[in-house]
């Protein structure tokens, strides 16, 4: 939205540019001037939009050279419609015309003045700007570095690269954030309406300069503000994310060993604390069965303690012998006396059965 | 006296600034302000025009019938009905055709000079 500052810095742009139209050819301004104009306010607001004063500075710095030539431009070119191009303008370069000669100067002195009378104004009227440098030493990543013949890093894009780094999102974020440029330029700028961080980057990068001093490692970063306190605090905040990042990115390949590192740590402890569980499980049961048979152990032995009934109970004691007893005597000489009466017997029968058997049969 | 059979080749070599405009012109109709920003979108931002410039090669266009005014005016709603617009004619198609041949031949040879390469 515009504030009545930046309707006044376009309106007198354009009141400017409107007066230095005069150095154009009358055909020309009639024909043109107007879109011409209307063409220089969409840039006049754009330019404001971009980077306020600062974009409308740099817009007139295009707009004088480009008013001066093509007004000299369209004063000496011959209008011959139908031609090509090419004929019409190598009017203009055509020495010993008198007119012509006359008429650049007039035209000269004209815009001359003219110029000179805008260019004075607007320095008085814009308001001024501030820039401040911080200035770093870039060293390439060891690492990373490609090792020329003499065996020390050289990488021949580096400092390009490191250019496009400081000038980037992830850094350039980093400076937005770090001085919560969304919320005070929406202050400043906008009436409290804050920024979004693209249209923010966007002013940021019109701000920034960088530089690299020749044959040294070290790079200048400027910052311009009408603010000088704010200038030096975007170039230290530029150059303290940019080293920030650098660091980031050398540690990132440890980091992520690191992370792998404690990821596998973690693990190894899960697992540890399952064996544990496992064998704790274990255990317990172990002591059961452990508790378990020593009561029964236990209880064995107060069994064992216990006096029980006696199955066996002790009659009569031995007593030594007063006799042998064998071999029984006695009763073996009966024994044998007996059987010598029953032999004798049985022989003598034996004998007089056979004895009358042969008596018959020789009879 | 307009000429019954222009020469498109009689046009070239276009300036930049020329060749652009009618570059952007090859898309469809456009006004000042779009041209303008169509050139510094196609070009990075490396080429800015100013309104003399744009309206000077404008008018050589104009003049030479390489471009011609539109009939074409925005709805007063969404833009400044004020503005004009402005389109590629015939010849003006052939020309920027023609140069665009002219710079392919150019970059061919720099190509077998080993100037440049392929883009990958």
């Amino acid at each position: 939205m515009a504030t009545p500052a930046n309707q006044r810095a376009v309106l007198f742009s354009q009141a400017v540019y409107r007066r230095l139209q005069l150095a154009y050819p009358r055909a020309h301004r009639e024909a043109y001037g107007e879109p011409m104009e209307q063409l220089f306010r969409d840039q006049c607001r754009d330019a404001w939009q971009t980077a306020r004063t600062w974009g409308l500075a740099k817009l007139w710095l295009r707009t004088l050279p480009d008013v001066i030539s093509t007004s000299l431009l369209e004063r000496f070119t011959r209008n011959n419609p139908g031609k090509n191009m090419n004929e019409n303008l190598a009017h203009a370069s055509r020495p010993g015309n008198a007119a012509s000669l006359t008429l650049f100067f007039g035209v000269f002195a004209v815009v001359f003045l003219l110029i000179a009378i805008a260019g004075t104004a607007i320095t008085f009227i814009l308001p001024e700007s501030y820039a401040s440098t911080a200035r770093i030493k870039v060293e390439q990543d060891p690492s990373v570095a490609v090792r020329s013949e003499g065996g020390s890093p050289y990488d021949p894009y580096f400092m390009q690269t490191q250019f496009e780094i400081m000038q980037s999102e992830a850094v350039l974020t980093n400076v937005i954030n770090a001085l919560n440029l969304n919320i005070e330029w929406g202050k400043k700028f906008f009436d409290g309406e804050p920024l979004k961080t693209a249209e923010t980057m966007e002013i940021l990068k019109n701000r920034l300069s960088l530089r690299d001093v020749r044959g040294t490692k070290l790079v200048s970063i400027t910052v311009y503000s009408d603010d000088k306190n704010e200038a030096a605090k975007l170039a230290n905040a530029e150059a303290q994310c940019y080293a920030d990042y650098r660091q980031n990115a050398a540690a990132e390949p440890l980091i992520k060993r690191l992370a792998q590192l404690q990821r596998q740590y973690k693990e190894q402890v899960d697992e540890i604390d399952r064996a544990r569980a496992t064998a704790s499980a274990h255990l317990d049961q172990l002591q059961a069965e452990h508790r378990l048979l020593y009561t029964q152990i236990e209880d064995n032995k107060l069994e064992l303690q216990i006096p029980s009934a006696k199955l066996v109970m002790l009659i009569d004691t031995a007593e030594p012998g007063r006799r042998p007893v064998r071999p029984n005597k006695p009763l073996d000489i009966a024994i044998t006396l007996a059987a010598g009466v029953i032999g004798g017997a049985v022989a003598g029968a034996l004998a007089v059965l056979g004895l009358s058997f042969f008596s018959r049969r020789n009879a | 006296m307009v000429n019954s059979t222009p020469n498109p080749e009689s046009h070239l070599p276009l300036t930049p600034a020329v060749f652009h405009v009618l570059l952007a012109l090859a898309d469809g109709e456009r006004h000042g302000y779009a041209i303008m920003q169509e050139v510094a979108a196609s070009t990075d931002g490396r080429i800015k025009m100013g309104p003399g410039t744009l309206y000077g090669t404008l008018k050589r266009l104009l003049e030479s019938r390489l471009i011609e005014e539109s009939d074409t005016r925005p709805d007063p709603a969404l833009d400044d009905e004020r503005r004009r617009y402005y389109k590629l004619t015939g010849l003006g198609e052939q020309v920027v055709r023609a140069e665009a041949r002219r710079y392919e031949a150019i970059v061919a040879r720099a190509r077998g000079k080993r100037l440049i390469t392929k883009p990958a």
